[in-house]
């Protein structure tokens, strides 16, 4: 089956359909519950009361201004951090290049933060700030580990020691302000879906839009750069044009998610491998893993929320808590790989 | 070991001596530094007046000897216990990335000391020194373990993975315990603020014992790793028993790393930079490197502390975070010559 829209299209396997039309239904089923359960309590037929315009005005902020934008913030910033790391993660030909692993969220992060902290302003200038720190920490870290082309170890060490440096930057940054709160700061930093709102939501759907166009543009080029970059230029592919929009684009989303949801870990480490093991094939995934990414992040903040209500913990803790894991057994399975 | 001529010898014995003489004025000039600049400068000739002639209605004399005092104290044991930590994970992996930090032994030593207020309601210092040592010593062996997997000699990179991935998941334990469980929260910020800041005298006094018994199996397994390093067949030939070297190395890492972060909380970045100062001022032999480690560490942290309490007074910012600032490009030098071939 095709897809086709004018000179894009991607080919639909059967199988790639099934995955995808499952893991929609889960994050349909993980939205639905994120809108059910919650603190307030909200009967179903009082949810669709509401929905269709007969809710009281306790209910209609609950549903309207807290749990719908913040299901949309979750989709939208986890679909971004998943088609990041799968754009990544296929031009590097390597899972841990993710933007989680190379320092590429820790600069979004303090790019924000230095907007928030520095300029004293919110909204799209924290999401521009994001992008700017994104963008700035990708060239620092590529010219850093540059060495005729990009040594996956060289990028993942150096990534790693710049993202150690910008975090160390953000603390210093809030710590000097008193804008947050310690631990508001702590929870921002961590990964959370606290402080969602439409705004959030809306520049988290402008991040999804400019993924569904990439993935609809450079799935097929990627596809066949997979094969190896003579097969790709074989195939009639411009390989250095490919990537660099590949790395351009992630960077973007990556940030534009960071600055909606806070540098959520292992979420971009996590979608490309396991979108490609679910429809079990190599080639970039995006689809899929804006899917998986989306379906993570919000299944991390339903329990960020209801594990230990009224406690609401930031959903990073619980991406940490299934990332880390499989990235040490990723490591102990493979001996002989980074 | 072919040594070198009598004549080079000796000269390199000067060498190593002079640096070790230059590290230890150093030192006290820290020191020095540390009682005399803050928020409220004392001068430094009232300092040594403050512990000559102590005068207990002179207000500087008070600042010095109560809360610069064991907070210059506390930063010098620790300060020495992570770079001495530092220098023995550098030498017992072979890799110039390692720092007990980064590899997340702190962060065990801190998740262990949590569990235990959470679920032992422990309290007491003296107690918590022991879980602090158990995850310290967890951590170590479960990271050589992941990294030394398949080649026996671990990769820089998959020691680093290890050490990201253990202190992310273990960071996320210790978090999500201090934020779901208030009586946790308030005795652990009382015992680790992961600072100098909150010190006293007993805190120090708590953990001495436990670092100096980690200094003594460090000294212990310092010629033999110095051996390792020259491969484990030629430490055989040599006459060196590998394991035993290795368990007195992790017995050291855990009791120096377990010490250092009952009292001042997990502080990474020590262990990294240090071991590299005192490699490039005395060498590659590990028993000299102890020595220059223990006089270097104090020199790095208590400098990062007096830059906390300057750069914004009254104010101050954690010694972590200054130490990180300085570590974080560190590593990435480092990181780049290790991936230079």
């Amino acid at each position: 089956m095709n897809l086709a829209l004018g000179p894009l299209a991607i080919a639909l396997r059967p199988r790639t359909l099934r995955v995808a039309l499952v893991l929609a239904l889960l994050a349909f089923l993980a939205a639905v519950a994120g809108v059910v359960w919650g603190d307030y309590p909200l009967t179903p037929d009082r949810i669709l009361a509401t929905l269709t315009g007969g809710g009281e005005r306790m209910e209609n902020f609950v549903l309207w201004s807290l749990r719908i934008p913040r299901l949309l913030t979750g989709l939208a910033a986890g679909a971004a951090f998943g088609v990041a790391g799968a754009l990544f993660q296929s031009i590097a030909r390597n899972a841990l290049a993710s933007p989680d692993v190379v320092g590429f969220n820790a600069g979004a992060a303090l790019g924000a933060v230095a907007v928030i902290v520095l300029l004293d302003s919110g909204g799209i200038g924290v999401t521009a700030g994001a992008i700017a720190g994104g963008l700035a920490t990708a060239i620092v870290v590529g010219a850093l580990s540059w060495r005729r082309g990009l040594p996956p170890e060289r990028l993942v060490l150096v990534g790693i020691g710049v993202g150690l440096t910008l975090y160390a930057v953000s603390d210093l940054l809030l710590i000097r302000s008193d804008i947050f709160d310690a631990a508001e700061a702590a929870a921002w930093l961590t990964g959370s879906l606290n402080a969602s709102g439409w705004d959030e939501a809306a520049r988290g759907g402008v991040a999804v839009l400019i993924a569904l166009i990439a993935a609809l543009a450079l799935s097929r080029p990627l596809d066949a750069l997979a094969m190896g970059e003579d097969t790709g230029r074989g195939l009639g592919i411009a390989v250095t044009p490919v990537k660099g929009w590949a790395i351009f684009i992630g960077v973007v989303l990556a940030a534009m998610a960071t600055s909606v949801a806070g540098p959520v870990p292992f979420v971009s480490l996590l979608a490309g491998p396991v979108a490609r093991y679910l429809i079990g094939r190599g080639g970039a995934a995006l689809f899929t893993a804006a899917l998986v990414g989306a379906l993570i992040l919000t299944l991390a903040d339903l329990a960020g929320r209801l594990l230990f209500a009224p406690m609401q913990l930031p959903a990073g803790l619980f991406t940490a808590a299934a990332g880390a894991p499989v990235l040490l057994w990723l490591m102990w399975r493979r001996p002989r790989q980074g | 070991m072919a040594g070198p001529a009598p004549q080079g010898r000796a000269a390199a014995l000067t060498r190593r001596g002079a640096w070790l003489v230059v590290l230890a004025v150093l030192l006290a000039v820290t020191v020095l530094a540390s009682y005399a600049l803050g928020s409220r400068q004392v001068p430094p000739a009232e300092v040594i007046r403050a512990f000559l002639n102590f005068d207990p209605q002179n207000t500087d004399h008070l600042v010095v000897r109560d809360l610069r005092g064991p907070r210059t104290m506390l930063g010098l044991a620790v300060g020495a216990a992570m770079a001495v930590a530092g220098v023995i994970m550098q030498g017992l992996t072979r890799n110039p990335l390692a720092d007990p930090g980064l590899m997340g032994v702190n962060a065990g030593a801190a998740l262990a000391v949590v569990l235990a207020i959470r679920i032992l309601h422990v309290t007491a210092m003296g107690d918590l020194i022991w879980f602090a040592l158990t995850g310290a010593a967890i951590v170590t062996a479960l990271v050589l373990l992941i990294g030394m997997r398949g080649s026996g000699q671990a990769s820089p990179v998959r020691l680093v993975l290890a050490g990201f991935a253990l202190t992310a998941l273990l960071g996320t334990f210790t978090s999500g315990i201090l934020l779901t469980s208030q009586e946790t929260l308030q005795v652990y910020r009382f015992w680790a603020v992961g600072s100098l800041a909150a010190s006293d005298d007993a805190r120090l006094l708590g953990v001495l014992p436990m670092i100096a018994g980690g200094a003594i199996a460090a000294i212990a397994c310092s010629a033999g790793l110095t051996a390792l390093s020259l491969g484990d067949e030629t430490a055989a030939g040599l006459g060196v028993r590998v394991m035993p070297v290795r368990i007195l190395a992790l017995v050291a890492i855990a009791g120096l790393c377990g010490g250092a972060v009952a009292a001042a909380g997990p502080i990474t970045f020590i262990g990294l930079v240090v071991p590299h100062l005192a490699r490039f001022a005395v060498g590659a032999d590990i028993r000299w490197q102890l020595p220059a480690a223990a006089l270097a560490g104090p020199v790095v942290l208590l400098l990062s502390d007096i830059a906390g309490r300057m750069i914004l007074p009254p104010g101050e910012i954690q010694a972590g975070i200054m130490v990180a600032l300085i570590g974080g490009p560190f590593f990435v030098h480092i990181a780049r010559r290790a991936t230079r071939k």
